[in-house]
């Protein structure tokens, strides 16, 4: 099975190839200027130097967020389109879940926090059992006072809110450990490890009506 | 806190205090503009423009849509939030990486953006003293913008 995966959902473009059982090409791009711009090429860049074509992709992987709004919003209709072309399915994988399985300590307790402005994090938490992460609870946008309140038991702290809010999470004392910053992006390389497992559980998205993961805060009710 | 009162006696006044206030911009460089109808803000934004070379003549108000892009030296985001409904909306077309983004965003009407304020930018009242007067009033809000006001003046 060949499968392309990408994740949009940072200011960092990452895609993978997959093939024949393993990882053929990889991209990291800091993203400049325009993505709806520069998406294409870079797909194409890293299939021809994987000397395949797009007609030999089995499966697209993407992630579907939360994060950069308009980045999410061109990464996926690049793949629905490309995907309703060539009729083949896409796997969709939320961008925490991808930042999660970046972390390699196992038998913890990990969480993920992503700065979301103004004081908000997006966050999930996941509890890693021999080498199986399994996620508890929602996908959530909360002030970090909140999300920490709801940690019970020491964590495993990743993603880019870590360096906005590390005072914050070493005072609450629900650190167990913070993770290198490498460490904090999704990288597209365990979006095929993720996509592959829900390939095998036949798990493939509907075409038409997936969406990103946007998370708005509910509490920000506009002034009049 | 220090804040920058000025008296602007036309609206070649306010333009040339936008044309200063270009000065002063970077990237990722937040100004919210506070203040009634016909206050000037859109006046201001022309002058901003200017001073960073864009052309003013683009800038215009009140808009149809949430968001006009200036591209030139430095992009210009301009906000005019006065027909938001729902923070939603702006979030969707970006908002967030606009402001934080490779340009100057301005926004106009910035008291009905409610909770999404962002948290640190320059922050311009302008009120109505006569029909050809205004007052503006500069000040620093967070820790990133506290001299500005003075820097403004020494200009
Ligand atoms: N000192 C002044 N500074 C700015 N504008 C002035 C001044 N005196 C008179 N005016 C006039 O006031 C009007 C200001 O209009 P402008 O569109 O800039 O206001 P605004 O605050 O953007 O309004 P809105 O809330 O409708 O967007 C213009 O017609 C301008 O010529
Ligand atoms: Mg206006």
């Amino acid at each position: 099975m060949n499968i392309l995966a990408i994740d949009t959902s940072t200011a960092n473009l990452t895609l993978a190839l997959f093939s024949e059982g393993k990882i053929i090409a990889k991209r990291n791009k800091k993203s400049q200027g325009i993505l709806s711009e520069s998406i294409i090429p870079i797909i194409d860049g890293a299939l021809k130097k994987a000397v395949l074509s797009l007609s030999d992709i089995d499966c697209f992987a993407v992630g579907l967020g939360p994060g950069s709004f308009t980045g999410l919003r061109v990464g996926l209709a690049t793949i629905k389109g490309f995907a309703t072309a060539l009729k083949i399915p896409i796997i969709g994988v939320s961008s925490l879940d991808i930042i999660a399985s970046n972390v390699r300590k196992d038998n913890v307790q990990i969480c993920i926090v992503l700065d979301a402005r103004r004081g908000n994090v997006f966050a999930a938490i996941y509890n890693k059992e021999n080498g199986v992460l399994k996620r508890s609870g929602e996908y959530f946008l909360a002030p970090i006072d909140e999300l920490l309140k709801r940690i019970k038991k020491q964590a495993v702290f990743c993603g880019d809110g870590v360096s906005i809010y590390k005072d914050k999470i070493i005072n609450s004392g629900k650190a167990l450990l913070i993770e290198e910053e490498k460490n904090w992006f999704p990288k597209a390389e365990n979006l095929i490890m993720l996509a592959l497992k829900k390939a095998a559980l036949k798990e493939f998205a509907n075409n038409d009506t997936l969406k990103p993961l946007y998370l708005y805060p509910d509490d920000c009710q506009v002034q009049k | 806190m220090p804040e920058l009162r000025i008296n602007s006696k036309s609206s070649k006044d306010t333009i040339k205090l936008g044309r200063q206030l270009a000065k002063v911009v970077s990237p990722e460089f937040i100004i919210c503009l506070f203040g009634d109808l016909g206050t000037g803000k859109t006046t201001l934004v022309k002058g901003i423009a200017e001073g960073l070379k864009l052309s003013a003549s683009k800038v215009n108000s009140p808009s149809f849509v949430l968001m006009n892009i200036y591209e030139g030296r430095m992009p210009l985001y301009h906000f005019d939030l006065y027909r938001l409904e729902g923070t939603k909306s702006i979030l969707e077309i970006g908002y967030d990486e606009f402001l934080y983004g490779k340009g100057v965003a301005v926004i106009e009407w910035a008291e009905r953006a409610g909770k999404m304020i962002p948290e640190e930018y320059l922050k311009i009242t302008l009120a109505h003293k006569t029909e050809n007067e205004r007052v503006i009033i500069i000040k620093g809000i967070g820790e990133k913008y506290r001299g500005i006001p003075g820097r403004i003046k020494q200009l």
